[in-house]
């Protein structure tokens, strides 16, 4: 199978990447996707960069325990309410805290605290050793969705941070 | 910061949304907390610990007004009144933001704070956009932190820019119509990359592009999927009653007290 045209999104090459993948076919890209002059350079260079990048997430989705169904874990919460530990009373505080007032506080204390993002989950690449961050929440939708949002000046940008690295 | 990857490391701003149900005494929690860590800096001032560069301010607390008078009353029923607190509200109020980091809480009014400031682009490159944004506060508080669900109004932008090491928003109704009403709340709290109106406006239940079709503003299924598991997961408490999300809630209906984190 031939794809020619596949500007009009750019998650595409992923996807029908996918769908091939367990079915033994080759997909084979068009040898005119990047004949068209700059502008379509461009676009296949922003392509080519999504891809890696897809490909880079499934990486880290197979590499650890990221299975794709963290909404499930996000919802039931990974901490047990119950089990939630409390603060000391506060000295200067003269009406004793209830139960959860405790534990918000502890919380709240502990939210305080410079600490590891939460969403985040930093990551070494296999391929070129870089560090980078993944989002945990965001990482269950393609990239390619956000990016229409950007604007050009952050584009370029990015851009220029890749190119300087 | 709206890429799935990032290579630097993201902004993890301290602080969250403290979403206790109305009646369970938030405010005596957060009373709790800011007497807390009050004695540790005051003592830091006094034995000549901090200096300029790492000067922290006092906690500003900024409320509606009809609830400033409450606050001034817990402080007095519940503490033993060693806090100095200094209320930012009427003809009366200072100038100076110096004077105003002598005190260990700083309370006003969102009226207050939006009427002072001046939106960037009115304002000089480098002047601040009002006394209050001046202050290094250690930690900003919003009481009824639904207030500035609208994102142009001028006090939300103005509590979206106030300066602070730690940030909190406090309420029991964080949405209150519509899932977008959190983005304000969001982009106080300075989580990435939710605190950028077009990430968050963005559904992911429209699959695709060309399949997207043109709906009402009203009628556009809103980001459930992407912010539910952002605003419940950080602690994992059980969600809020009164939350409307647009999934169905799995908890038990019982449940009374719900913590959202920032990053």
């Amino acid at each position: 199978m031939v794809v020619r045209d596949v500007s009009w999104c750019a998650g595409v090459v992923t996807e029908v990447q996918a769908l091939f993948s367990g079915t033994g076919l080759e997909v084979q890209w068009g040898d005119d996707l990047d004949v068209k002059g700059p502008e379509s350079v461009h676009r296949f260079s922003e392509r080519e960069r999504l891809r890696k990048e897809e490909e880079a997430l499934r990486e880290v989705m197979q590499d650890g325990d990221f299975d794709g169904s963290h909404e499930d874990e996000l919802f039931e919460g990974g901490e047990d309410h119950d089990g939630m530990p409390e603060a000391d009373a506060v000295s200067t505080v003269r009406t004793p805290l209830l139960l959860h007032q405790r534990k918000a506080l502890h919380w709240m204390l502990l939210r305080e605290q410079p600490s590891k993002p939460i969403f985040w989950e930093p990551y070494v690449s296999k391929r070129d050793n870089q560090r980078g961050w993944f989002n945990t929440v965001s990482s269950s939708f393609p990239s390619a969705r956000w990016r229409p949002q950007q604007n050009s000046e952050a584009r370029a940008r990015q851009h220029a941070r890749r190119a300087g690295r | 910061m709206t890429r799935v990857f990032s290579r630097d490391p993201p902004d993890s701003p301290r602080g969250g949304l403290l979403a206790d149900d109305m009646g369970l005494g938030k405010t005596l929690t957060v009373i709790s907390l800011i007497m807390h860590g009050m004695r540790e800096r005051r003592a830091a001032i006094g034995f000549g610990k901090v200096h300029a560069s790492n000067m922290t301010g006092p906690t500003l607390v900024v409320s509606p007004l009809t609830v400033l008078q409450q606050w001034i009353d817990q402080f007095a029923k519940h503490t033993d009144g060693s806090a100095r607190i200094y209320v930012y509200h009427g003809p009366g109020r200072t100038r100076h933001p110096l004077s105003l980091m002598l005190y260990d809480v700083v309370l006003t009014t969102y009226s207050t704070l939006g009427s002072e400031f001046v939106p960037e682009g009115k304002r000089a490159l480098d002047d601040a956009a009002s006394v209050l944004h001046c202050v290094p506060w250690s930690r900003v508080v919003l009481d009824e932190a639904h207030l500035i669900a609208n994102r142009n109004a001028l006090q939300s932008r103005a509590a979206v820019e106030l300066p602070g090491e730690t940030r909190w928003a406090i309420t029991g109704t964080p949405v209150q119509n519509r899932l977008e009403d959190l983005f304000s709340i969001f982009a106080f709290l300075r989580i990435q990359p939710l605190d950028e109106f077009a990430v968050m406006a963005a559904s992911p239940s429209r699959a695709s592009p060309r399949r997207a079709s043109p709906q009402k503003p009203e009628t556009r299924p809103v980001s459930a999927p992407l912010l539910a598991p952002a605003g419940v997961s950080a602690v994992g408490a059980r969600p809020t009653t009164r939350s409307r999300s647009h999934r169905p809630c799995p908890h038990p209906p019982d449940s009374t007290c719900v913590f959202f984190a920032a990053n």
